[in-house]
């Protein structure tokens, strides 16, 4: 990071009345142009910072500059940031394009130019044939297009969006999901997303900061996120993982971890000691159907049909595992078969350096 | 088959409805009687009570508008920017203030009327006095209402949705959250209307001879002249109120068609 960062927030932390630490002092650089995505679960302050950025609420103390200026006392109205909430937050006496129009009446601009703009916003997000008509009138997903377009009409330097997607209902949020990545490459507008959902969080991001408890737990690309996760939170909340025990032990050529079931050869970076324990982190995906000198065997538990593939439960008689199959493979429950852990995609953490285990 | 159950419930509804409708009715028909004496119309009909009413009391009519229209005003705006900030706060004092406010329903007029002449005697001649506890009296109902229509939906989100967009707290408050309640506060100011245009017990202690509303005028045609007058005067109140009650009714019915739409 460097001090070109279009939005600066520092030591920045919220502390209710009643003393509940809503967000512990965060210190996050956003590029100019940068779709950064808050992720983590229900209560770990993604939320908050976000209202904080938005001047919905005061933080505790730090400051928060963008684009070089302090705006942390100015009131919402005076920062200019398009915002967009979850329940869409729609002026229910105002048509489609009075909605879209408002920031723009606010500011008193000629009449002329708000119709343009609206048009222009209309057309962006595909509300042609709505535009007469009132919010209660729309489908969720219109209604949050207009929440969308609503917020970029005004021209933000910085758009915050609140789980926009959350009320959505799946088949919709995924369509809408590859709506708003495309619109956020082709404006390359600075935007904060707060989710949960960390599938929406890798379709959207340039950049995921993972939030638990009111910290920052990792920041960085999608990839990175996934597959060098920096703690077993991180690890766990995006995606989904085996969790393994294990011991380290000393072998000629390196180290290796054994997890009861088998030996898995140690890539990780740390320095280990022999007996050291461990816990290893797997991904479904990285357990795959092999016959081969370092495979084991497991029996099939239970398979689900997610359409793509197969989820399925496979038991090493110490260790239950989630391994995804092709949807071409027929599987019985019962069945022995022999599996294999691609090594160097595995995730291990020490156990003595224990902070970050859930 | 005859459901006598059914024939049951109609005949109750039909002998409670008359049960209330029939004094109105004898009013009504008796104010154009020349003499209510045993029978109603032993020397004929006329239309001179309501000359009469005209004569005697028509300045309390006026007055009495005057009086019910400013309430209605002056809780408009108290009522509502006071359930708006209310509506906003979770606060455990907010709480208790809010039923504070809610007090001039539960005490006596009687109460409230010898309270204001303690504290504020210099109002009462020029009938001030009567205007403050009108607004007193019928805040609650006005308040109620609004703040009752706030807490259905998340108005907070709209504010912050407008505030985001660059608008003022005036500006969102009279552009965005009024509209949105517009039902509300005009079936808040019905009510306070019509509370207001009836209200007799606290009036009747705040009233001087040269300022008199309508229902204390009617209170002394009934004392002190005739029955008929009395009744004359009853129909005008009525000719006032009903229109307004069935505008009430019709106005809750499309609120609540509208309520749960929207986001």
């Amino acid at each position: 990071m460097n001090n070109r960062a279009y939005i600066r927030i520092e030591d920045v932390f919220k502390t209710y009345p009643d003393g509940t630490e809503a967000l512990q002092p965060i210190r996050l650089e956003v590029q100019e142009g940068e779709v950064l995505v808050l992720l983590g679960p229900s209560g770990c302050g993604k939320s908050t910072l976000l209202r904080l950025i938005a001047g919905l609420e005061n933080p505790s103390g730090g400051r928060i500059h963008v684009g070089g200026a302090d705006i942390t006392d100015l009131p919402p109205e005076k920062r200019g940031f398009g915002l967009v909430f979850q329940q869409y937050a729609l002026f229910p006496t105002m048509t489609v394009e009075e909605n879209i129009g408002f920031g723009l009446k606010v500011r008193k601009k000629p009449k002329q130019e708000i119709i343009r703009k609206v048009n222009e916003m209309i057309e962006l997000v595909n509300l042609e044939q709505w535009r007469k008509r009132y919010p209660s009138q729309l489908s969720g997903g219109q209604q949050q297009r207009v929440a969308v377009a609503r917020a970029l009409a005004i021209e933000p330097n910085l758009l915050l969006m609140d789980e926009p997607l959350t009320a959505l209902d799946a088949q919709l949020k995924e369509h809408l999901r590859i709506e708003l990545a495309q619109l956020f490459r082709r404006l390359k507008i600075t935007t904060i997303y707060v989710t949960h959902d960390q599938i929406e969080a890798m379709a959207i991001a340039d950049r995921i900061a993972v939030m638990n408890k009111g910290k920052i737990e990792q920041i960085g690309k999608p990839e990175e996120i996934y597959h060098h996760p920096a703690s077993a939170f991180v690890a766990q909340f995006v995606g989904q993982v085996n969790r393994l025990e294990g011991i380290a032990r000393k072998r000629d050529d390196g180290f290796r971890v054994n997890v009861g079931f088998h030996e898995l050869r140690y890539t990780g970076e740390q320095p280990l000691t022999d007996g050291d324990l461990m816990t290893v982190f797997v991904r479904p995906e990285d357990i795959s159907i092999a016959d081969g000198p370092d495979s084991f065997a497991a029996t099939v538990s239970e398979v689900i049909f997610l359409g793509d593939r197969f989820r399925v439960i496979a038991d090493t008689g110490t260790q239950r595992l989630l391994m995804d199959v092709p949807n071409d493979v027929l599987l019985q429950n019962g069945k022995m078969i022999s599996l294999n852990i691609s090594e160097n995609k595995l995730i291990f953490t020490k156990e003595s350096a224990g902070r970050n285990t859930p | 088959m005859i459901n006598w159950g059914k024939i049951l419930v109609y005949m109750l509804i039909l002998v409670v409805s008359a049960f209330i409708i029939l004094p109105i009715l004898f009013t009504i028909v008796g104010s154009f009687s020349a003499y209510w004496g045993t029978s109603m119309f032993s020397k004929g009909w006329t239309l001179k009570w309501y000359q009469d009413v005209f004569r005697y009391y028509g300045d309390t009519i006026l007055f009495t508008f005057i009086i019910s229209l400013l309430t209605v005003l002056i809780n408009i705006i108290l009522g509502t920017m006071t359930a708006y900030r209310f509506s906003q706060s979770s606060s455990r004092w907010m709480k208790l203030a809010e039923e504070v406010l809610t007090l001039p329903l539960g005490i006596p007029g009687v109460a409230t009327a010898l309270a204001l002449i303690q504290t504020h005697a210099m109002f009462r001649e020029d009938g001030y006095l009567i205007l403050i506890g009108h607004i007193i009296v019928t805040f609650p109902l006005m308040f109620r209402t609004v703040l009752g229509t706030l807490r259905t939906k998340n108005f907070k989100l709209l504010d912050e949705g407008a505030a985001s967009l660059g608008a003022g707290p005036f500006y969102r408050f009279f552009r965005v959250i009024l509209p949105s309640i517009r039902s509300a506060v005009l079936s808040g100011a019905m009510l306070v209307f019509l509370l207001s245009l009836g209200e007799f017990n606290m009036t009747f202690f705040l009233y001087t001879p040269l300022r008199v509303t309508l229902p204390v005028g009617l209170y002394e045609a009934y004392a002190s002249l005739r029955i008929e007058i009395g009744s004359a005067y009853t129909v005008i109140f009525l000719i006032i109120a009903i229109p307004l009650m069935f505008l009430l009714h019709k106005l809750n019915q499309t609120s609540a068609l509208t309520r749960n739409g929207g986001s």
